[in-house]
């Protein structure tokens, strides 16, 4: 998979190989986009960083998707990011809305920082979004 | 990601967006979405066939119907898919871009 132009038809071929639900098709290439555009347009480069290139894994399983998303950019835990607002004006900030939106269709996330690589694993049930499951947290520093 | 409009009474403007709202779709929709909302003070964007929404989608919506607001304008959702109006809804978005089902209530919405 290369760019982000690439990453919604990538995702329509994993739904189409792995019979996915729906709901599940729709929180998977949710939780992906925002990911990896979190990272393309935000991640801050790391000079030591061990891979410059955003890497997606996602295994299929009956219940639900696991799916791991790496990037080598500065050390960014997305779950201690505050969560926004609700939207009260026009005149707000219009983006902003990635990691919440994550949050909400994913049952679960986890970050972790290893060798210099940002890991944020997620879990996406059959039933996909609204997911209000368990949400753990990785370790923080760098290993 | 396709747009097209249609005048659905005087003044009034219909939006009909079709296909995924994702980054791709939000990038090719987005210049004649801001030509539109440049020259529009009673729209109505139909979202009936957008089968996905993110947050650069969002962000579009949020940027159209500000354009037209800044010129006193009203901009308003109608008959977005449920997976859609739950971002919309958990987003905040509809409490500053009513959504409506009604063609007729929507078109009185934005005239008003």
């Amino acid at each position: 998979m290369q760019g982000l132009g690439g990453l919604g038809s990538w995702v329509d071929q994993l739904a189409s190989a792995l019979r996915l639900p729906q709901a599940q098709e729709y929180a998977l290439r949710l939780c992906l986009e925002e990911a990896v555009a979190n990272v393309v347009m935000h991640g801050e480069p790391d000079p030591g960083a061990a891979q410059d290139a955003v890497a997606v894994q996602v295994c299929g399983a009956p219940d639900a998707l696991h799916v791991t998303i790496e990037d080598g950019c500065a050390a960014f835990d997305p779950l201690r990011q505050p969560a926004p607002g609700g939207r009260r004006s026009l005149e707000e900030e219009p983006g902003g809305w990635g990691i919440q939106l994550m949050r909400q269709f994913a049952a679960s996330m986890a970050y972790q920082r290893v060798n210099g690589t940002n890991r944020l694993t997620l879990t996406i049930g059959r039933e996909g979004g609204d997911g209000e499951g368990t949400r753990g947290e990785g370790g923080h520093g760098k290993s | 990601m396709r747009m097209q409009t249609e005048e659905v009474a005087p003044g009034v403007t219909k939006a009909n967006l079709a296909g995924r709202l994702d980054i791709g779709g939000a990038q090719a929709v987005d210049l004649p979405f801001n030509v539109l909302t440049a020259s529009s003070r009673a729209l109505i964007l139909d979202l009936s066939e957008v089968e996905f929404i993110a947050s650069m989608g969002l962000r579009t919506i949020i940027l159209g119907a500000r354009t037209v607001a800044r010129k006193g304008g009203r901009m308003v959702l109608y008959r977005p898919v449920a997976a859609v109006e739950a971002v919309l809804i958990s987003s905040g978005t509809d409490n500053v871009v009513p959504i409506l089902r009604d063609l007729d209530e929507a078109i009185r919405a934005v005239s008003g």
